[in-house]
């Protein structure tokens, strides 16, 4: 009886999603103009009148190239951080938290003490392995996040690459065991300074998470204003977050 | 200003991973912070827009407190204050209740869909940490699998709500003429996404076995928790999209009622039953926003407030019983305070004369009768009668049956909390007005989305 209720929600779920997509209008149909995002791109969302905007008055945004010039009220290269740490920062801040908060629930649920041991010795490739890849691991995982505003990648990503290598740490040596103490306040200073990021941008400029620093010349190293600072905040932060998470899972209770 | 209620918690819920002792104190700051941040801007009467990073609306996020929103922060954070009272209660989990604080107010002040999802995504993730203590993991997983469901398909319904319209913004959304297919497609899947977390019928399977399963989980998610989640439901039905896709969440709604009323008068658990009549009473809230007019809201949002004190009340006091007493026979002979706070707080919820209950419940049988809908109120009346059931049962029960057990030691501040609230509950009885006009400002400004949109969208620079 469950099982066929299941079936019955499953296939209404299906036709429902199925009937759903043809109300999206097909592909090259779309006016972009009308989209919000169409004036990220160009870097003018300040130059439009957003009550007409709304109306229906749409101002064609400039074509305009951006890469190497300054004097934008957005300096990323990369345009998905534009979007991600610059427009749409307050997300961002968001799913930075969705994250903490996983990793609070992982550590509160699992509340280890003890490293789990295998009793099982890795093989020899992967012990000599971790210890040339290692450096170059967390290399690239800083290249990442440092860059974000430059290249595709970020934080998150950055992070990530990171918590690889403490991953790759744990797996090649039965005796590592990571300092909690300092992922742990790595993690919450980090997460704070992101929060303190905002308010001082709350004091400078009147707004949470404003951009209180100058933007520079789009696709130079030091450009964005606070995106790089930002990005960088949330790779450590990500990085000894998911370390953390990679070593509470490696914990065991006692008895 | 309105920021700081999100960025302050989540700030001192960083901090207090650092230092895991002082994270209950921290989040008695917290909520303290909040209240007094809520007590400078009392009721602002129209509506205040916070640009996060300057960026005007609709191309950036915006925060927007009208009287509705106001009304629903003040609720929630009144809550978690009460809450972080008692700090026996909050254990290890100042970190997450800081967490979901933060979540639940950027939930009800963001004017963003997607931003709305992010919170909605913070919710759901603390909601499964706090109703995973005491080992109760089978039905946080229970919770988590259904909350990430229903987290993705909310966020399909803000893809779509991006197609139709070109924007996030919410005020945006409701004035964009959106054709009347992808309508249906939007309101249906908002109303399953929303549908978890407000405890719609065919959902709402987490709800016995989260709120049964610890004293915590119940105390705050029942209340603030449920709060933000009904709040959005008349924001997006009523505001957003006009009254649109209301005929589902009524039909699903009466559904509702009743199912959660025979569940609660079947249960043997005094946790579960009080679990499933709050089920019911979020059916009877939801049913009466999608009726769509300034007045059944801010009715619907009045009785959800009392429901939410009675409730607060009937968790605390159900929720110290469960775990110091293996037999409840009899044992508010021993427990006089909590015995009479509990037996006000189910009074109130029947809606028994000298109790707020009453008050809400009258009202919204005389609008609906003038509204000329005669088969909400019959199914309110059955549900009346099915909570009389029960509710004497349990009374009758924890009052005069044969005691076989040790007294434990009473809760000082928990029953004095509890007396406080019930006594507010027969205040309110008296004097209606302390809950009603907040509730009847949150209504009207629920149904006024003209003066939503004048207020997001003309505002071209944030203020504080």
């Amino acid at each position: 009886m469950r099982r066929l209720y299941a079936i019955l929600v499953g296939a209404g779920l299906v036709y429902m999603l199925f009937a759903f997509l043809g109300t999206i209008s097909p592909y090259g149909n779309v006016n972009l103009s009308d989209r919000v995002s169409a004036h990220f791109l160009a870097k003018d969302v300040n130059s439009v009148d957003a009550s007409k905007w709304v109306s229906g008055d749409k101002q064609i945004p400039s074509k305009m190239k951006v890469f190497g010039k300054k004097g934008f009220e957005d300096g990323s290269a990369n345009v998905v951080t534009s979007i991600v740490v610059n427009y749409r920062s307050f997300d961002t801040l968001g799913e930075v938290t969705v994250l903490f908060a996983s990793a609070v629930g992982v550590g509160l649920i699992l509340g280890g003490t003890r490293r789990m041991r295998y009793g099982r010795k890795p093989n020899f490739i992967l012990r000599v392995s971790t210890g040339i890849l290692l450096p170059l691991i967390i290399l690239f995982g800083v290249y990442i996040f440092v860059h974000g505003h430059l290249t595709p990648g970020g934080g998150f990503p950055g992070g990530t690459v990171i918590a690889a290598a403490v991953l790759l740490l744990y797996l090649s040596n039965e005796e590592f065991s990571l300092n909690m103490v300092v992922s742990k306040s790595l993690e919450g200073s980090m997460g704070s300074l992101y929060v303190i990021f905002g308010l001082i941008g709350l004091a400078v400029g009147g707004a949470f998470l404003f951009n209180f620093l100058p933007n520079g010349v789009v696709g130079s190293l030091f450009s964005a204003g606070v995106v790089p600072l930002v990005y960088m905040t949330i790779g450590l932060k990500v990085g000894s977050e998911l370390s953390g998470v990679v070593a509470e899972i490696h914990e065991e209770r006692e008895g | 200003m309105i920021s700081l209620l999100i960025a302050i918690p989540l700030l001192l819920a960083f901090v207090s991973v650092m230092w895991k002792r002082i994270s209950k104190s921290l989040f008695f700051l917290a909520a303290i912070v909040n209240l007094i941040i809520l007590l400078a801007s009392w009721f602002p009467n129209g509506v205040e827009i916070h640009a996060m990073g300057n960026w005007k609306p609709p191309f950036g996020i915006n925060l927007v407190l009208d009287n509705a929103s106001f009304y629903a922060v003040l609720v929630v954070n009144a809550f978690f204050f009460l809450v972080s009272l008692m700090p026996k209660f909050v254990e290890s989990y100042g970190t997450s209740l800081m967490l979901l604080m933060a979540a639940a107010n950027g939930f009800i002040l963001t004017g963003d869909l997607f931003n709305s999802f992010v919170f909605m995504e913070i919710m759901t993730i603390t909601a499964v940490t706090i109703a995973s203590k005491r080992d109760n993991f089978y039905n946080a997983f229970k919770y988590l699998i259904l909350g990430g469901i229903a987290g993705s398909i909310y966020l399909l319904a803000t893809i779509f709500a991006y197609t139709a319209t070109g924007s996030l913004n919410m005020a945006h959304v409701s004035m964009a003429a959106i054709s009347a297919s992808s309508l249906i497609a939007i309101t249906t899947l908002y109303t399953i996404g929303l549908g978890v977390e407000a405890k719609l019928f065919p959902l709402n399977g987490w709800v016995s076995g989260v709120y049964g399963g610890n004293d915590l989980a119940p105390v705050i998610l029942g209340t603030s928790v449920s709060f933000a989640a009904l709040y959005m439901v008349g924001r997006l039905f009523g505001t957003v999209f006009h009254g649109n896709g209301a005929e589902v969440l009524y039909t699903l709604a009466l559904i509702t009622i009743v199912a959660g009323e025979v569940a609660a008068l079947r249960q043997q658990n005094i946790l579960k039953a009080f679990a499933y009549s709050s089920v019911a009473q979020a059916g009877v809230v939801v049913a009466m926003i999608s009726k769509g007019t300034a007045k059944s809201m801010g009715l619907a949002y009045f009785h959800l407030t009392n429901d939410a004190v009675a409730k607060f009340v009937i968790f605390l006091v159900a929720g110290f019983l469960v775990y110091n007493y293996k037999n409840l026979n009899g044992v508010f002979k021993k427990h006089k305070i909590l015995g009479a706070s509990f037996s006000m707080a189910t009074f109130s919820l029947i809606g028994f004369p000298l109790f707020a209950g009453f008050q809400s419940k009258l009202r919204m049988i005389m609008a609906l009768f003038s509204m000329k809908d005669f088969l909400f109120p019959a199914v309110m009346l059955l549900a009346t009668l099915i909570e009389v059931g029960y509710v004497v049962r349990w009374n009758v029960r924890l009052w005069f049956e044969e005691e076989t057990q040790e007294k434990a030691e009473t809760p000082v501040v928990a029953s004095t909390i509890a007396l406080i609230l019930a006594i507010l509950l027969v205040a309110v009885f008296l004097k209606p007005e302390i809950f009603l006009n907040g509730a009847m400002k949150m209504g009207n400004a629920l149904a006024d989305s003209k003066d939503y949109i004048q207020g997001v969208l003309s505002v071209v620079k944030g203020g504080m």
